[in-house]
């Protein structure tokens, strides 16, 4: 495996070159710690974020005790919205505006709101659903432990399978009813049906500029409200269910519970929180520098050349130096990240989210790796390579909004989410993805477009790499 | 009829043009098996754009290049081992990791790759300088590995473009005993490109000079300095100088002696392979009964032929 003694060689060379390697890491990491410095320490003031709720929800019946009660879950999450208030503070969460889809568009378009959030209209009829979900399995559960608990050697000493069939009240001894008298249970509620789980699926819309940094806070803390409001539906529908399993009831008639708690992501924001994870990115396009400077030393020096008429194929090269410039986006991510805490970051999570972000770090890194490729293929020297990746690297940190949010620039939709020009840049999706991860502390759901779209990116840049170099520096000169 | 198994590589009518710059010209070689082959030839010549299209690195304009009968595109990458111009090393690695890596890119077994880096750095007296890196080493020693680099996948052709460019006596001295022992012990074909018209002279058995993209000529260094140039010089002191003029005349009329004249009080006669025809030219004097103090012949240089064959004027 040629590409191995490449990436050793890499390696060797990154690790025995300390000054090299002290500009890959020390400046990106003198980056952190003047914006650390300068924006860190400013902790901004809690305001509401402005946002629009559209309720579409069309309410529900629940059933029980032979009575029916009409229930609208929309209706009941906007109250909580509105309710909703910083941790240890008075200050609300939302400002709700009461406007018509229409205006909310335009609102969001401008800014004045920083996302719209669209209630579908089975919204209450997916919540019924959860209850009875949680019903059902909480009377099945209670059910199989009553049956573990039978005293089966005190009645006939025989030992078997039972199953007890809920719609006919039966119990079963390897497949023969059997008389349940003797196992007590003439208590159990003979009229009791279980209630029908229906397949609905809601989905409720955070819609917004996801290259914003508002939308991202503010969909980080709606994520985390609905979440929280299902569990809390689902855990006050298991604790009334399974109080008072063997008297069926008394069900309870009000499922939903409502509780105003403090949440991940309400925390005051720094504008260093929003610009550390940009700082990882900008300190990842610097790797832009280093594999074009590496490379075209490799021709300067005429070591490619060497390389070129030995049975080395263009794969092993390629593959081998984008091995120890990975390393060293996983090095710099965790460096990065821990300078960033020390200088005040408010990050989100826990180690899955830093796996996480290292792992979107990996792609961002060979972003750069190809974008290197393609700097290297038209570079005449390495000095030349390295300024020419730098007047790439610097202006694409602030195009994909390193530091700095951009002004919109929408070119359409796709994939349900609106489309930006600088959205074809895949590090545009680096920063929206560590933000997402780190400062707002978002899983893997939350970030698969980002990361989806990084990887189809990177993929378009590294073919457009590998083709454009070994067009230009592996095959024999013409 | 020729032995085409005798040649190991033929260029037939390779040429190579940048734009309207013809750089190398319809050039017809054949290197035989085991020779050391000197390639000659002004800065500018067309030297090393030969070799790379010999080499495969450069696409030829026209023609081509047959390694073993083979088409270079089509012949197995390994038969040939270049040793570059220039130092062409990776400065953050050792000797032996320099070497290795260019052996694991050959794909020379593990085994044979250790003992063969042992081999190299102790036939080019690199052995202590093992686990240096490679940029701590001398000049000497940079083009010593150098050229390690190019044998450790033990290739049949070596190619060695300008070897002891910049190398003290010593040091060259150990490159030309390794070079005369990889020909002449290991039956390596050698291709040399060299400014030192003594290292052509004493390590090929044929040289090719070439200018302006042209292949000038092609000859044992011995026939070459017998044909071409200005000849080898006589110098004759007689006893009566007075008699010099006389002597002058003769000479001139002798067959096959290019120029007489009469230098310093001494007759200096130009001639191709003076040697052989000093014992007539002595013969004739003393039969004009003039003795000759003394004699000395300053024999033609390969270097009096490059020049005569490629002119005196700077080139770059």
């Amino acid at each position: 495996m040629k590409f191995v003694s490449i990436a050793t060689k890499g390696i060797k060379e990154t690790v025995r070159d300390r000054k090299g390697l002290a500009m890959l890491l020390v400046f990106p990491m003198a980056f952190m710690l003047v914006f650390g410095f300068a924006f860190g320490g400013t902790e901004g003031e809690n305001t509401p974020h402005e946002i629009a709720v559209l309720n579409y929800d069309t309410s529900t019946v629940l059933y029980h005790n032979n009575t029916t009660e009409q229930m609208n879950f929309g209706n009941n999450f906007t109250q909580l919205l509105k309710e909703l208030k910083y941790e240890d503070s008075d200050v609300h969460l939302f400002h709700l505006n009461n406007v018509s889809e229409e205006r909310a568009e335009d609102m969001l378009s401008d800014r004045d709101i920083v996302c719209i959030v669209i209630i579908p209209a089975n919204f209450s009829n997916a919540m019924r659903a959860v209850i009875n979900d949680t019903v059902r399995t909480e009377i099945t559960s209670n059910i199989g432990e009553m049956m573990v608990g039978m005293n089966v050697t005190g009645w006939n000493a025989t030992t078997g399978t039972y199953y007890f069939d809920i719609e006919n009240n039966t119990l079963y001894l390897d497949g023969e009813p059997v008389n349940t008298t003797s196992f007590g249970f003439e208590s159990y509620p003979a009229n009791y049906r279980l209630p029908v789980v229906e397949n609905i699926t809601a989905e409720l819309i955070i819609k917004g500029d996801t290259g914003y940094i508002g939308f991202g806070m503010a969909q980080s803390i709606l994520s985390g409200i609905l979440e929280q409001y299902e569990n809390e539906v689902r855990s006050k529908a298991k604790e009334e269910v399974s109080g008072y399993f063997d008297a069926a009831e008394q069900i309870p008639n009000d499922f939903v519970y409502r509780k105003v708690k403090g949440i991940a992501g309400t925390e005051s924001f720094t504008t260093f929180d929003y610009q550390a994870p940009g700082i990882i990115v900008f300190a990842l396009l610097l790797l832009v520098v280093g594999v074009a400077g590496t490379l075209a030393g490799e021709v300067e020096h005429g070591t490619l050349e060497r390389l070129k008429i030995t049975k080395m194929k263009s794969f092993d090269l390629l593959f081998g130096t984008l091995i120890p410039w990975a390393l060293i986006a996983i090095a710099q991510v965790f460096i990065l990240f821990l300078v960033a805490i020390a200088m005040g970051y408010h990050w989100q999570g826990g180690i899955t989210n830093i796996a996480l972000a290292i792992a979107i770090g990996i792609i961002g890194g060979i972003s750069s790796i190809s974008l290197g490729l393609l700097v290297a293929a038209f570079s005449r020297s390495e000095k030349h390579a390295e300024n020419l990746g730098m007047l790439v690297a610097v202006p694409m940190s602030f195009l994909v909004g390193a530091f700095f949010t951009l002004p919109r620039a929408v070119i359409g939709d796709f994939w349900g989410k609106t489309f930006q020009a600088y959205d074809v840049l895949p590090w545009t999706h680096t920063v929206n993805a560590l933000r997402s991860v780190l400062t707002f502390g978002s899983g893997l759901g939350d970030v698969v477009y980002d990361i989806t779209m990084m990887i189809i990116l990177t993929v378009i840049l590294f073919v457009l790499g590998v083709i454009c170099f070994s067009k230009t520096r592996l095959r024999a000169e013409e | 009829m020729t032995d085409l198994g005798a040649y190991v590589i033929e260029t037939q009518n390779l040429t190579k043009k940048y734009n309207n710059f013809l750089a190398v010209d319809g050039l017809n070689l054949r290197i035989k098996r085991g020779e050391v082959f000197g390639f000659l030839g002004p800065n500018g010549a067309g030297k090393t754009t030969s070799i790379k299209m010999m080499v495969g690195l450069l696409k030829p304009t026209e023609g081509g290049v047959l390694i073993e009968g083979e088409e270079i595109e089509s012949v197995e990458k390994g038969k040939i081992g270049v040793c570059p111009q220039d130092l062409v090393i990776w400065g953050g690695l050792t000797c032996e990791e320099n070497i290795a890596l260019i052996g694991d890119m050959y794909e020379v077994p593990r085994n044979v790759l250790k003992e063969g880096i042992k081999q190299l750095l102790r036939d080019l007296i690199l052995s202590d300088k093992t686990k240096t890196l490679a940029s701590q080493l001398s000049g000497g020693m940079k083009r010593r590995l150098n050229l390690a680099m190019a044998l450790i996948h033990d290739p049949e052709i070596v190619v060695l473009d300008e070897p002891s460019a910049g190398l003290d006596p010593q040091s060259r001295l150990v490159l030309w005993e390794y070079i005369h022992s990889l020909s002449k012990e290991k039956g390596k074909t050698i291709i040399l490109t060299t400014h030192l018209m003594e290292e052509a002279d004493r390590l090929s058995d044929r040289i090719a000079i070439m200018d302006h993209g042209k292949l000038l000529v092609l000859d044992t260094p011995e026939s070459l300095k017998k044909k071409i140039g200005r000849g080898d010089v006589v110098e004759i002191q007689l006893s009566n100088p007075e008699m010099n003029e006389k002597v002058v005349s003769l000479m001139r009329s002798m067959e096959g002696i290019e120029e007489v004249k009469e230098i310093k009080g001494k007759v200096n006669v130009r001639a191709f392979d003076a040697v052989s025809k000093l014992p007539g030219m002595i013969r004739s004097i003393e039969e004009m009964g003039v003795s000759i103090v003394d004699t000395s012949i300053r024999r033609n240089t390969l270097e009096d032929v490059f020049i005569h064959l490629t002119g005196r004027g700077l080139r770059e």
